[in-house]
């Protein structure tokens, strides 16, 4: 190898990869630009890591759950209002009812003191009655566009029939058919007497009957009775979930009772809604959490009593309507639960509408717990996958940008290495490389101007040491050459297929010769004669 | 090599990682939710709800499946819906994604390709164990677009306690009541017998008879006879008002003038229930309908036996009965909630979820393993009136040719006119009757059966 090609080699041609950048941090010596590309790449990890700070305090990650709550709101109030418009709308047609049905049955039935009683057993009388309560009865149930209405005198047709005492007279009128949003104007007779239905050309309904049974209607006495003192604005109710006996229906019901204008009860009149009107009213709500189911209920000891109220059309949010849910109340929202399932929704409560035992009545909107659980992980998801690429991008810009920032200086420090850099006008493009040419050139210039530069007994040293080496034979010449490769004396018996006794022998020569007294003064000659550019005056 | 394959690892690692706890990719939990119109229950507590609950609990449960019933009505409810919703009329209601009617609806759509042909969702093997005719009359334009879930046929109801209290006075046997005649002779006997329980009111007999389809009673009448009740079917189809009808029509409007037939509108359940009539030919279904009182204006109820018998024939007439019972039709969505539907049906179908709702429906099953099970099923059945039900239908599939009404576009039309109009002028000829009696004018009765005939054919045209 030629001596001049190994000193000038350059000191790192090595090409950076970008797993230099991490094996670089534990490394005393670090290219330049490794070092810039983990500055860089530093800068832009403590950058995200702020901007992952600033999200998390602007509450981007806690946005689903913001959302959610909007959402929520917004169909809760929407709800709430048509839910209280149509409650005002029962109520004001309910008392009406109430009040035209007793001034009809004071007007045309019964005489003074009225008494509904005396209507016991008047079959005749019963039957006109009910003819003539037909039409107001129709009336109302289209206007509130109920399931159904029903008006129940406190009095039966026979007194001696089987369960007379459980019996009273009235008209209940229902729907024949609810679907979808238009009601059918078909009407069936569900309670009365058939020739109501006869004369008004309506059907009876497959599970008409007679007469009502107050049996099953535990708040009949209690809104008949003489001891209620209470105004019909006050006075009336909504009846929890009942099962509509022998039917597939469970419905709802407003009850007003019939006060005389003596104060005396005739009896209850109301409207129905039934769990399909309710269902179709209000369909399910499409929202990305999942779909929104609205439900009417009564509210106790921290339950949404689903049983005894109506829930809207489910969609893939399924509610069990017969379990009733416990509220875990949040701060945005809560958290509904039973052994079925777990929702997270809002409610608020219906002015007006309450119960028998007193329950105040709330509208509330649910969505399934796990259809939000996933859209609120998939949108983390994005977030987390979008940072990602952000610190990939970065990653490869802050290649890019090293790359092209030390790519000038690295080629400016190989031309600095060049034998005759100072002999060109090369310019690097960077001001503070060009600097140091400049500098090393006049260093050069001034270096050649003063013959060598180096000191005179250098000078002189150096002289003689070339003067000796001119009696040296051809091999120790030849040894002194393999000196100046940087070879060692062991290494020559193989190199020179000599002996190493006749290697020391050409030594002892070589050092006389020469006036050293060692190998490392010997040596130390040769590095500064190969320095300094002398070496191929000896060799 | 090995550090770019580790690095290349570690990046495939940590994405996983990240995947796996955010839990994308996990598998979408939503259940299909399917909405159903259906006619099995009408208002009553409906059998096929029952068995819904049950399929949603279990198998809908397991394949992400549920059945949302939207509505319980009536066939005819079912097809002004459905063809407002295909119309897109304001106010209609969106289209379930299933629904169960009659070919005739389906005929009456502007466009039959809104359903789904069940063809592409059951193999052949699993259609061949399906009645043939019942899959038969599902077809239109070569695709099953109607699916046999259950179906029905007429039967002959009895109040037999209220029968026997007429029989024992008057000595009517109930085997008269296999032909047409004797029903009609009866009605007319049950007519004068009631009348005369009360001498002081003149002409207020009761009704003895009620047929739910006045138009399958001619329709059927006139096949069983060898005589086509529908004439131009190229053309759209129109009454023929043949000869045999005109021999049908005889009877029938003679019982009805004289005021032992039911002629108001609706369903038999509503005279049967309050005793206002106490035979009727209804569907097989209407058992679910009857109650076993009958309750009088005085309020007092009477517990009561119904039996069922096979239909009446005519006199040299084919034992032939009408094929009842729609089936079920599916909205086309997309690929995945059609195959749910698909796999809804086929459970349903399976003999013994098909059992268990046909024979708490009164109808008859639709595949061949599940009638030769229903016999076992049905002698299990505690309730009297469901149990004669069974034997009469047995009777019914051994003796009889079921008769399909062939599909023609205005079926329906022709139907709801027809049955509109016998009904008012058999009504209005009975009223004139009645006051001629009265009044001890025309008497003829013969001359109000040709009058009635001669309307209606008119209002026919």
């Amino acid at each position: 190898m030629d001596l001049k090609n190994e000193i000038n080699k350059p000191v790192n041609t090595k090409k950076t990869s970008i797993l230099d950048i991490f094996k670089g941090t534990s490394k005393q010596s670090r290219s330049m630009r490794s070092k810039l590309m983990l500055y860089l790449f530093c800068l832009v990890l403590a950058g995200t890591g702020i901007l992952l700070l600033l999200l998390v305090a602007g509450g981007v990650f806690s946005e689903s759950g913001t959302r959610l709550e909007q959402y929520l709101q917004v169909h809760l109030q929407n709800q709430k209002k048509d839910i209280k418009e149509r409650v005002d709308l029962f109520t004001t047609n309910g008392i009406d009812l109430s009040k035209r049905l007793s001034g009809f049955l004071e007007r045309e039935v019964l005489s003074y003191p009225y008494d509904i009683k005396s209507l016991d057993n008047n079959e005749v009388e019963l039957r006109k009655m009910q003819e003539n309560m037909y039409l107001l009865l129709e009336s109302k149930l289209h206007v509130t566009r109920a399931s159904g209405v029903f008006a129940v005198l406190d009095t039966t047709v026979n007194t001696s029939a089987p369960g007379a005492e459980h019996s009273r007279s009235g008209v209940y009128l229902r729907i024949a058919n609810i679907s979808g949003n238009v009601l059918e104007d078909d009407v069936f007779l569900f309670r009365g007497n058939p020739n109501v239905a006869m004369q008004n050309k309506i059907q009876i309904h497959n599970r008409w009957n007679m007469e009502f049974d107050i049996q099953n209607m535990d708040w009949y006495n209690e809104q008949i009775s003489a001891d209620n003192k209470k105004s019909l604005s006050e006075n009336y109710l909504w009846i929890n979930r009942q099962h509509l006996e022998d039917t597939w229906e469970n419905c709802i019901f407003l009850t007003i009772p019939i006060v005389g204008s003596e104060s005396g009860r005739y009896g209850i009149c109301g409207l129905e809604i039934s769990s399909l009107l309710f269902r179709l009213s209000y369909p399910k709500y499409e929202s990305k959490y999942g779909d929104m189911v609205t439900i009417i209920a009564p509210t106790d000891q921290g339950k949404l009593l689903v049983s005894d109220g109506l829930c809207g059309s489910q969609g893939s949010s399924y509610i069990n309507e017969n379990e009733d849910l416990f509220i875990d109340p949040g701060k945005t929202y809560n958290t509904y639960f039973n052994a079925q399932g777990k929702y997270i929704g809002i409610q608020q409560p219906i002015d007006g509408v309450f119960d028998l035992q007193g329950r105040q009545w709330s509208v509330a909107v649910l969505v399934s717990y796990n259809s939000f659980k996933e859209q609120e992980r998939y949108e983390k998801l994005v977030l987390v996958i979008i940072l990602m690429m952000f610190s990939l991008v970065m990653l490869l810009i802050s290649f890019i940008i090293s790359r092209r920032f030390v790519k000038p200086i690295e080629r400016g420090i190989e031309n600095l290495k060049t034998e005759d850099f100072y002999k060109t006008q090369n310019h690097s493009g960077i001001k503070e490389i060009d600097i140091l040419a400049e500098f090393l050139k006049t260093k050069e210039e001034q270096y050649k101007n003063k013959g060598g530069a180096l000191p005179k007994e250098v000078e002189e040293l150096f002289d003689r040491f070339i003067e000796n080496s001119k009696e040296l034979t051809s091999s120790e010449r030849n040894i002194l050459g393999y000196y100046a490769k940087g070879h060692e004396i062991s290494e020559l018996p193989d190199l020179l297929c000599i002996s190493l006794n006749t290697v020391r022998k050409h030594n002892r020569n070589i050092y006389m010769k020469l006036e050293v007294n060692s190998k490392d003064e010997l040596q130390i000659y040769l590095d500064l004669l190969i320095r300094c550019g002398r070496i191929n005056e000896i060799i | 090599m090995n550090k770019r394959m580790g690095i290349i690892f570690a990046v495939i690692l940590i994405t996983a990682i990240i995947v796996g706890c955010t839990g994308f990719g996990r598998k979408n939990d939503k259940p299909v939710v399917l909405t159903l119109w259906h006619v099995y229950g009408g208002q009553t507590d409906s059998p096929l709800n029952q068995t819904i609950d049950r399929f949603n609990e279990t198998t809908g449960k397991e394949k992400g499946i549920r059945i949302q019933v939207t509505s319980v009505s009536n066939t005819n409810t079912i097809h002004e819906a459905v063809i407002a919703a295909a119309n897109k009329e304001p106010g209609a209601a969106e289209l379930p994604d299933m629904f169960v009617s009659y070919p005739k609806t389906v005929l009456s759509l502007p466009d039959k390709d809104i359903l789904v042909d069940y063809k592409d969702y059951f193999n052949e093997e699993e259609l061949k164990a399906f009645i043939p005719e019942f899959i038969q009359e599902g077809m239109i334009d070569d695709k099953l677009m109607v699916f046999p879930v259950a179906k029905s046929t007429e039967i002959l109801f009895v109040n037999r306690t209220l029968f026997d209290r007429f029989s024992k006075e008057t000595g009517a046997k109930e085997e008269e009541l296999a032909t047409w005649d004797g029903v009609f002779n009866m009605a007319k006997l049950y007519q004068k017998w009631s009348d005369d329980k009360t001498p002081d009111i003149a002409n207020d007999g009761g009704n003895f008879f009620v047929h739910d389809y006045h138009f399958n009673y001619f329709q059927v009448g006139c096949e069983s006879l060898g005589e086509d009740f529908f004439s131009d079917i190229a053309d759209g189809g129109k009454l023929a008002f043949g000869e045999k009808f005109k021999q049908i029509w005889q009877p029938y409007a003679n019982a009805a003038i004289s005021g032992g037939v039911w002629l108001r509108d609706g369903y038999a359940t509503e005279p049967l229930r309050t005793g206002k009539a106490i035979v009727s030919v209804a569907s097989s279904a209407s058992v679910l309908y009857y109650e076993d009182v009958v309750t009088y204006e005085n309020n007092i109820s009477e517990p009561i036996e119904v039996i069922s018998y096979p239909v009446p024939i005519f006199e040299n007439g084919k034992k032939m009965v009408m094929q009842r019972g729609a089936g079920f039709c599916t909205v086309k969505s997309t690929k995945e909630r059609e195959k749910a539907a698909a796999e809804f049906l086929k459970w349903l179908t399976e003999p013994e979820n098909n059992i268990e709702f046909v024979v708490k429906a009164g109808y008859m099953p639709v595949t061949e393993k599940a009638f030769e099970e229903l016999p076992n099923a049905s002698e299990k059945l505690e309730n009297l009136k469901y149990r004669s039900l069974y034997e009469a239908l047995a009777k019914t599939k051994k003796d009889y040719t079921f008769y399909v009404a062939p599909q023609l576009p205005n079926y329906l039309d022709l139907e709801m006119h027809f049955e509109k109009n016998v009904r008012l002028e058999l009504s209005r000829v009975e009223q004139e009757y009645k006051d001629a009696l009265q009044n001890n004018t025309q008497t003829d009765i013969n001359t109000y059966i040709e009058e009635a005939y001669e309307n209606l054919v008119q209002a026919m045209k």
